[in-house]
Formats: structure tokens, sequence, C-alpha cells
């Protein structure tokens, strides 16, 4: 599938053992075409494009958080190989610092299906993967990428493939002045001055290597190892004068796994470390902050096929600890669950799935949390498949919520999650030279004890407490369409996304935001992308839409709505064996004028531009 | 079946439409309120707005309309007024709007709340005095010093530097008391002083320590000043109400709160100057002849978080505001001066300081 871009890999070969299949629950992966197009950008900017995840950001290569679903930050999991790499400090991921050249595969677990990966997803998780190409022979790939506002992205892959072991090296520089112009309309919205955004530059290297070794009687073993430092200054809103501010983050993350099939039973064991130096510095205050913060993860999983059921059960243990200047002592976490799962399959007509799982974190156990659903092949004409699903989920309160000093709250109890979800798929229904694939999805969810924070009545400071009650429902929708003609191939995807997320309940006298849509949260979203393939060339038109969000909880101000387009065009050509790729991306094409978050504004029209070369040892 | 087709394509064809829309040309922030200016006397209201946000705001309260205005600021200007206004100062027909995070002072004219002039350049500025016809003085939260500002041609001409960073101020007898709040910027300062400035050569005279954290100053009948301590900000000291001496600067009375954990704040005087005002939680009245502490409120905060609070000198009407969850319009209530509720209206995101315009008393 990945035709458009030399420099990817091809599809997966050998399928993960990893994950089970989950009846009736809702997966989304980003296909390899959109992967390999966006290859040279960062997490975020594929989510925001791409998927009905709503990207909160602060402007290119700054803070980019997610809402899923209608949820908080902290309710999207971010699992890399089968780690949570989400900051116990907050809970949430910084989706600006995880460029998609790290990745090989990208999968979306809606709602309740992340638990199939995790617990403490109440909007769902991102699921990064590095997987194994066997097929592709040991090579070099490199390309550079030049763009607006001085910014630019080197890359480099090398592959080394002998006999029963592969490796892959990954390098990345990416950095950028990001001195972009934008109208300045916190000065005069009717004739807005253009002004620079200053101190917004940012510097990133990063490094992965993979090793996997594979032979019939001991499995598939990996050792993977990402390793990244990323610097970048933080600009002020506008109409706030701007200072020297900045931070860097330098990470370790590592994982292990080993996986082996024996007749009918499948074993699967994971390990992972992750290490991470933040530090901040703010040039007001003269503040420098250093926070340490490290993981370690251990799974094992086994699956037994029966007739018609598969089996599975699985254990797991998490460890965070962090050494944070703003915590009284260091501060650990543990988190060790039981899961057990079933699945049960008849034809290809019915399949159900039933999952318990028992958390026990912080020295407690939380109640169990079950999860169950089905598809049903209703329309055996149009692949139309009937799905649902219910799960129940808890979330704990970040490191930084209880313990922050002086404002923590350790009596904080986990929030807690109940969601249902029903929709139709049509699954890669053929006709003549046309693909389709749809699927229509209607969920709800509640969830009791969110995290609030508030300027305590007593202590004039701002603590967290377990206060809203908020309710979540929408719709999902996708269409995706392939029609291929000889050399020509015309591809079609596009999703509309409504999500409603209320307050639930007052949490004062007079409480104004209850049944309001909470901040930051849109309730339309859309996004569409046009792709067409004609022998070496390549060129895709992508819009999204973004629909107005609340600032205030009463929601007495808001955003205005944005509609951004992008394009790229592509040539590759192959010269003896080796291959080149010129791709040139037009981001935000009709160069309109936009904030995602209120004051922060975003680029307008930037152009980038990347040449590439794979050199594939044809032996 | 049909359905199910029907509305997938649905789906499709108003994704392609989206696909060639277009955007309007909107963008920042949005308030759904857009009312006009009715400015006669009333109060006006600053909303601090949300950190970083700019969600600041002044509304206006009328008492002969009783109507109020949100967006003063904005809809005359079109433009945001900025981030985190702490307080306003009336001068003559002009509101010094001290704009805390965008380090400036809006310079509004307060018959149609047109912008006149823009002082920036204050590092972190809090709250601004007019000293005589021709300067004011405005305290800061980071700097040192404290700025000296031209009231008729609106430029910064001077600083006094105290050594410590400057909150509240009291003028009185040609010295102004100027109180050290925060200790923030400045961790090696004890902020536990009312530093005293002669208004006439800008000279730092004296000093005296209170109890930690003083954050609202006033002079009452008797020539006395008294200042309002909050006891610092992890609760260092207990906090305090003491009466000073302005002339000898020595401390008469002290008055020390029951609770260490209280925060006093906000503390007012009637026109007449005998009867003190304050919130420790629920709002108190105290003669200024008291032999103690209050120990009944006036009014009962219940579930209410009172933010600000002030009394008008024309109409001793009380002024206090509840900020609900910080993130919405908050409330700000009216009482008579024996205590009884008025009315009620809502204001901008977190209503903090009131500036009572009386523009037809002479």
């Amino acid at each position: 599938m990945a035709q458009n871009d030399t420099l990817s890999l091809k599809a997966v070969e050998i399928k993960s053992t990893v994950i089970e299949k989950i009846s009736g629950f809702k997966k989304t992966e980003i296909d390899s075409a959109t992967h390999s197009l966006n290859r040279a950008e960062d997490l975020s900017d594929i989510l925001a494009r791409h998927t009905p995840v709503f990207i909160k950001s602060y402007g290119q290569g700054m803070l980019a958080t997610s809402s899923f679903r209608g949820t908080g930050a902290s309710h999207t999991q971010v699992l890399w190989n089968g780690m949570t790499i989400n900051s116990p400090m907050l809970g949430q991921v910084d989706f600006s610092t995880i460029p998609v050249f790290f990745t090989d595969r990208i999968s979306l677990y809606h709602g309740g299906s992340s638990l199939a990966l995790n617990s403490g997803a109440l909007g769902g998780s991102i699921n990064l993967e590095n997987v194994a190409n066997w097929k592709a022979n040991s090579g070099l790939a490199i390309s550079h990428r030049q763009g607006s506002f001085n910014t630019q992205s080197s890359f480099m892959e090398i592959r080394v493939k002998e006999n029963n072991i592969l490796t892959t090296t990954r390098l990345l520089h990416k950095s950028s002045e990001n001195d972009f112009p934008f109208k300045n309309n916190a000065i005069s919205r009717e004739h807005p001055p253009v002004d620079h955004r200053k101190n917004a530059s940012f510097d990133q290297y990063g490094i992965m290597q993979e090793v996997y070794h594979q032979t019939e009687k001991s499995g598939i073993f990996s050792v993977k190892a990402w390793w990244q430092d990323h610097f970048r200054e933080i600009p002020t809103p506008l109409l706030v004068p701007v200072f020297k501010q900045h931070q860097e983050s330098k990470a370790l993350r590592s994982a292990a796994q080993w996986d082996l099939k024996k007749n009918k039973t499948e074993y699967m064991a994971r390990a992972g470390y992750q290490n991470e130096r933040l530090d901040y510095y703010n040039g007001l205050s003269g503040l420098n902050n250093t926070n340490w913060v490290s993981s370690f993860f251990g799974d094992f999983k086994i699956k037994q096929q029966f007739e018609k059921f598969r089996m599975n059960a699985a254990i797991r243990h998490e460890h965070h600890s962090v050494e944070a200047d703003n915590y009284a002592s260091d501060k650990t976490r543990d988190k060790t669950s039981l899961v057990g799962g079933a699945r049960y399959l008849s034809g290809n007509r019915f399949s159900a799935f039933i999952q318990i799982r028992q958390d026990y974190a912080d020295d407690e156990f939380l109640p169990i949390i079950p999860s169950l659903g089905f598809d049903l092949l209703i329309a055996r004409d149009y692949n139309l498949f009937l799905k649902a699903n219910a799960s129940r989920n808890y979330h704990l309160p970040s490191l930084n919520d209880l313990y922050w000093s002086p404002n923590g709250n350790p009596n904080l109890e986990p929030e807690e999650g109940y969601s249902v979800e029903t929709g139709f798929m049509i699954k890669e229904l053929k006709m003549k030279k046309t693909r389709f694939n749809a699927e229509i999805t209607g969920f709800y969810s509640h969830i009791n004890n969110w995290i609030h924070w508030k300027p305590d009545e007593i202590y004039s400071y701002w603590r967290p407490s377990n206060l809203r009650k908020v309710r979540s429902h929408g719709l999902e929708s996708s269409v995706d369409i392939g029609f291929y003609l000889g050399n020509f191939r015309l591809t079609y995807k596009g999703g509309y996304t409504f999500t409603v997320t209320e307050n639930g309940a007052a949490i004062v006298d007079n409480d104004a935001s209850v049944n309001k849509q909470l901040i930051y949260i849109p309730r339309h979203m859309l996004h569409s992308i046009i792709r067409m393939n004609y022998r070496k060339w390549y060129v895709s038109y992508g819009t999204h839409y973004t629909g107005k969000r609340f600032t205030t909880s009463d929601n007495s101000r808001y955003m205005p709505s944005y509609w951004i387009a992008d394009f790229s065009v592509g040539w590759q050509p192959q010269v003896r064996g080796n291959r080149f790729v010129i791709q040139l991306d037009v981001n935000n094409l009709w160069n309109n004028d936009y904030q995602s978050v209120a004051w922060h504004p975003m680029p307008g029209r930037n152009i980038h531009l990347k040449i590439g070369l794979r050199i594939d040892n044809t032996e | 079946m049909k359905f199910i087709l029907n509305s997938l394509t649905y789906v499709l064809i108003s994704t392609l439409v989206f696909t060639t829309a277009c955007s309007d040309d909107d963008f920042g922030e949005v308030s759904v309120e857009n009312s006009l200016i009715d400015i006669e006397e009333g109060v006006f209201i600053v909303n601090e707005g949300n950190f970083g946000q700019n969600s600041s705001s002044i509304s206006f309260f009328s008492y002969d309309s009783l109507s109020v205005t949100n967006n003063v600021f904005f809809n005359a200007n079109n433009r945001p007024l900025g981030d985190v206004t702490q307080s306003m100062t009336i001068i003559d027909t002009l509101g010094f709007v001290v704009v805390n995070n965008s380090g400036k002072i809006e310079v509004m004219d307060l018959d149609n709340g047109n912008s006149v002039s823009t002082i920036s350049g204050l590092p972190s500025p809090r709250a601004i005095i007019q000293i005589n016809r021709a300067k004011a003085y405005v305290s800061d939260f980071r700097s040192d010093s404290i700025a000296i500002i031209d009231v008729n041609n609106f430029s910064i001409t001077g600083y006094i530097n105290l050594g410590r960073t400057s909150e509240c101020f009291m003028k009185f007898a040609g010295v102004v008391f100027v109180c050290n709040w925060s200790e923030f910027y400045q961790p090696d300062k004890k902020n536990d002083q009312v530093v005293v400035i002669d208004a006439v050569t800008n000279q730092v005279i004296d000093s005296i320590r209170v109890v930690k954290e003083p954050n609202s100053m006033v002079i009452d009948n008797n020539g006395k000043l008294w200042v309002l301590s909050s006891g610092g900000f992890q609760n260092d000291e207990t906090p305090a109400l003491q009466c000073i001496d302005p002339i000898e600067r020595k401390i008469d009375k002290k008055f020390l709160f029951p609770d260490v954990n209280s925060s006093p704040e906000d503390l007012v005087i009637n026109k007449s100057g005998d009867t003190l005002l304050f919130v420790n939680n629920d709002i108190y009245k105290m003669p200024v002849s008291a032999a103690a502490l209050p120990s009944t409120p006036l009014v009962q905060a219940n579930e209410r978080n009172f933010k600000a609070m002030d009394v008008d000198p024309e109409t001793s009407r009380i002024f206090t505001a509840d900020a609900l969850d910080y993130q919405q319009k908050g409330i700000v209530y009216e009482y008579t001066f024996q205590g009884d509720e008025v009315r009620s209206f809502r204001a901008g995101i977190i209503p903090g300081d009131f500036a009572f315009y009386h523009r037809h008393k002479e």
C-alpha cells in the first residue's frame, strides 16, 4: 500500500499477536498512504487532519493536547509498543513532540475499545507501533525537507537484514525559527496589523534503534530504543509581553517483546522502560525547574484457541516515579492489572467479545472493569455489520493532581466512566473497480468524579477535586472509497464527528455551566482527503474543519470555527533500483487566519519541499 | 438498510461539500454579548479574566437604569482589554485600568469606554493611586520599584526603588503608604512591610513592620492607618488586622484572627470613616472603636466565594462578587450597609475590583 513514499516501509508482513480482536468495539488505523504522506510531520498534525481526535494546539511545534470523544487531555492514552507514554505528572501527552517518522503504525482505539490495551483511557487510546518488515531488503534512505519560517527536517533510515536478524536505525533532526507572520487581531479586529511570532523556535534530535530476531522455534524477539532531545521556546499569548521562556525534554524509551506461537497457543511477553528529564526556564522569575520521570512496565499474555472460542489472559504491571521540584518528596505509582477475556466466533456472521479486568493501583483495588461487545453481519451483500458494546472504565488522578505542592489533593478518587456505543459498518465492499468502507457510530458516556481545578474557598490557591459529572454523547462517521483504473487510483476518505460534552451537575451555587458544552471541545469536526495516484505521480487535497469551541464554562465566549486545507504533490522516479522522491506540501493552502487556542496564532500558508533517496541492496 | 445507506451517503456528500467550503473571516475569541454602552452614575466592575487567556473585561452597572453593560472596553475599542486586569482607579473622567499580565495601563474615557492612551512597559502592575494633579504611583508584583506616572500625558516619568515588590496604596498627610504583599519574585525578602514614601520628594522615608502579606489599607476618621494582613501564602503567621499611627508609624492595636489558615482580604471603610468592612470568607463589619474582631458576619458567604468587596462612598452600598467556577461570568451582589441583599447580576470572568463613578456629584 505504501506506494506514495519510497521512504516508508512496506505494509506489515508479520501479524502482530499483541492485540486481541475485539468484536463490537471501534478501532481505526491511519492508512499507510496517509501515514507516508505525513511522515515528516508530528503526530499532532496527522491526528488533527485525518482523525476525529481534536487537537488543541498552541502553534506549530508548540504544546498540542487532545480531546477524544469529548473528554479531557488526560483521557487519551498513548501507548508506544505497549508502554503508556502519558506523562505521569500531567496525565497527558504533548503530541507535537512525537514525530510520525518514529512510528510505523498508528491506530485509534475509540472509547471502551482502549480497554483491550490498558485501563484509564476514558476517551480512547492511540497506539503507536514499530513493526518489522521482513520482506524489504537492506538499504539506506535519506531525505531532507525545507520549508517556510526557516523550518527544516532531515531523516535517515538504515536497514540491515541478515538471515533471521533485522535491524533498523532511524535518525531525525527538526528545527524551526517558527517566526511566522500573523494578523494580530488583539491589536485591532478591523485592521489587524501583521506581526511575527516571537520566541517560538524549536529544535529536535532523535534516534530510534530496532532489532528483531525471528526463528520458527523460539518465536520473534525484538528490542526497540528511542532517544530524543526536544527543545522549544514558549511564546506568550497575544497581549502578554514576550519574555524568555523555554523547555527541553530529554527522553529515552525502550521496549522489548517476545512472541511465540505453539499450535493453538500464543504467548507474548513485553517489558519497557522510559526516563524523561524536563527542564523549564522562565526568564521573568529566573525559575529553573527540573522534573524527572521514569516508568517501567511489563506484561505477559497467553491466548488459547478452542473450536469457536478464543480465550486470553494477561497480567500487566506499571511503575512510575517522579522527582519534581514542586513535589514535597519523590512520588511513585504502581498499577497491576489482571485481565481475562473470551471471543466467540460463529462463522463470519456473529462474533462477541467479553473482558473482565481487575486493577490494583495506589494500594487499592479498583472495582471490576467489564467490557463486552458484538459484531453481527446483517446484510451479506453489503458486508454490513451491526456493532454494539458497553464498558466501564477508571482513570486515576495524575500525580500532579495528587501531590503538586501545596495545591495537590491526595484524597482524590479515580474518575469513573461508563459508556455504550452502537453503530453500523460496511467493511471492504468491492464493486467492480471500487472499494468502499463506511462506518457510523453513536456513543454515550458518563463520567463521574471528573477532576476539576478551582480556587479553594479557604486557601486562595487552586486545588483539584472530584467535582464534575460529565455526559458525553455523539456520532462518528466515516467513509473511505477507492477507485482503480489501470495506473490510475483515486481515493476519498472523509469523516464527520459530532460531540456533545456537557456538565451534568452544578459544582457551585448559581452554576451557569450546567448542561453546557465543556470548554475547548468542538461540537462539529470534519476531515476529508482526496488522493490521486498516476504512475509515479501523486497528488492530494485534504481539508479539516473544526467547529466553534467555547472558552468559558457558561458558554458566554467562544473561538470561531476554522477550516484548513492542505495540498501535496509528489513524484517518485526509479533510477537503476534507487528510488527518488520529491514532495511539495502546501499547508493551510487558502492562508486562513485561525487560532486553535485563544490568542495563540497559527501560521498561514506554509510551503515545504522534501527530497529523498532510497538505495536498496538488491543482492 | 435503506436508512443506513442513505445516512452514509449523506455523510459522504456533506464531507464533499465541506471539501470545497469557505470559512468565515472571524478569528480570535468572541463574546456572545454585544450590548450598548450606557454610562451614567454607577459602578465599574473589573473582571480579572483567566491567566494567559486575555479574558479580562470591564462591566458597568448603571444606578440610573439598573442595567449591566459587559465588555465595555471591547465594545468601544473592538479589541480585547488584555490579560489579567487587576484594578481600576478613576481620575477625573478617566479610568486607569491596570492590566497586570499585559504589563500596561489602559486609560479609558469613562463617557464612552474609548481608550485614550496605553501606558506600557510596566513589568507587572497591580494598582494605581493618584498623588496630585500631575502624578500617580503604580505598584508592581515583580519589580522592586514603583513607577511614577504623569497623569496628563500618560507617560512613565520615573521610579521609586522600594527594594521590594508592592501592592496596595494609601495616601495620608503628605506621605504614601505602600504594602509589600507578595514574596513570589523575592523569596529572600519577607513580605511584611508597609513602606512609607514622601509624596513630594518621591523618596522612601520609612518602613513599618506588619504581619506577613499586607493586602489592603484604609485611613479612618481618627486619622489612623488600618492594615489587613493575611499571614503569608503558606500561612506562616496568624492573619491580623492592625491599627497603626501613621505619624509615629507604630502599631497601636493588633487583632489576630482565630484561624491561622484563614485569608482575610479587602479591607474597606465607609465615607464617614467610622466603620471597617472586610472579607474573611464571610463579610464582616466592625466599628473603628471596637475592642475585638466581630464574631458574627454581616453577610454570610454560605457556598459562595467572595472574591472582591468594596463600599460605595456615596450610597454606602456594599458590592461583592462570586467568581463561581472561575470559568464563567461571575455574580456581583449588592447589599445595603446593614447587610440586606438588594440585587445580584452577572458581570465578566472573575470580577475582582470595583470603581464607583459619580459624575454628577461634585
